[in-house]
């Protein structure tokens, strides 16, 4: 099974956290929504790098799940289809942003808490929430798609944060458009500062 | 979101400002500027983290004992990243 950074995964069991030192609030949430987010350290040796979910955002738990504890997997380009359970300002500026980010040849979805919210049915969103999106680059996007996702997102009535995948990594998309020297780039490893020439060039294996 | 105020014993005198990062999920803004005492002011969305900010930005100030007035607002940034926007910012004062 293929996973990555920002799937979604539903556990076969809410018992199926490989850790030692999990926090109670993290077994409770897995037994009110046993789902849990993809790491960007990925999937190495059968084993899964999650991410828990609580209620608040210092509620963020790291651990492992084994890959055959895994009973469904939904990746943001999956939960984009997926009806909000109620309405949410943030729910509503994904279903505005969709038409700029439709229109554009990238595959985008969102993740964060309205991705969480979207897989599992759990309020999760709160009216301080942002938006949190990813957007799909294997190939070098044309900078005027970016320019108008960017400009779409600012006038978003929430905060809207676009995360732009790319072969070597993640790069945040205002920082990208920023034409900066160099970017941070969040990666399996790790994140490191790196040349936005480096993005489109697979990494050495 | 939490604001607080951490003092450190810089004394390198930096030669020029520096605006780095973005405020974006884990992620963080850091702005540099020459000062006579450093004084760093943190902004940050996830509470209850202030030690954490200490231990980080201690390290950063045991490699680089500069006088700064550094701004950071952050966005949940783990304290990896927030090294490297740090050591970046300082990269980009000399630039």
């Amino acid at each position: 099974m293929g996973v990555r950074p920002h799937d979604l995964l539903r556990l076969t069991t809410p018992n199926a956290l490989e850790a030692v030192d999990a926090p109670d609030w993290a077994a409770r949430s897995l037994a009110a929504a046993p789902w849990v987010v993809v790491r960007r350290a990925g999937l190495a040796r059968g084993r899964i790098a999650v991410g828990v979910r609580g209620v608040s955002r210092a509620e963020r738990f790291a651990a492992v799940v084994a890959e055959d504890a895994v009973a469904e997997r939904l990746s943001p380009e999956d939960l984009r289809h997926h009806t909000p359970p109620r309405a949410h300002p943030a729910f509503a500026a994904m279903a505005q942003l969709g038409r700029t980010l439709d229109a554009i040849p990238l595959h985008w979805g969102p993740a964060g808490a309205a991705g969480y919210e979207l897989a599992t049915g759990r309020p999760t969103l709160t009216p301080a929430s942002d938006l949190d999106l990813v957007l799909r680059a294997d190939g070098v996007p044309d900078r005027s798609a970016l320019a108008a996702v960017s400009d779409a997102a600012a006038r978003a009535p929430l905060r809207v944060d676009v995360v732009v995948e790319t072969p070597a990594g993640a790069v945040a998309l205002d920082e990208l458009l920023g034409d900066p020297a160099e970017v941070l780039l969040r990666t399996p490893q790790g994140p490191r500062l790196a040349s936005p020439d480096e993005l489109w060039v697979a990494a050495p294996c | 979101m939490e604001r607080f105020e951490l003092r450190f014993s810089g004394n390198a005198p930096l030669v020029g400002r520096a605006h780095v990062g973005v405020v974006a999920s884990g992620d963080l803004e850091v702005l540099m500027e020459p000062a006579n005492e450093t004084v760093v002011s943190v902004r940050t969305s996830v509470d209850g983290f202030e030690k954490v900010w200490r231990a980080t930005l201690e390290r950063f100030f045991a490699r680089h004992p500069v006088a700064a007035r550094i701004e950071i607002n952050d966005s949940g940034a783990t304290p990896g990243v927030v090294s490297l926007r740090l050591a970046q910012a300082l990269e980009r004062t000399k630039a």
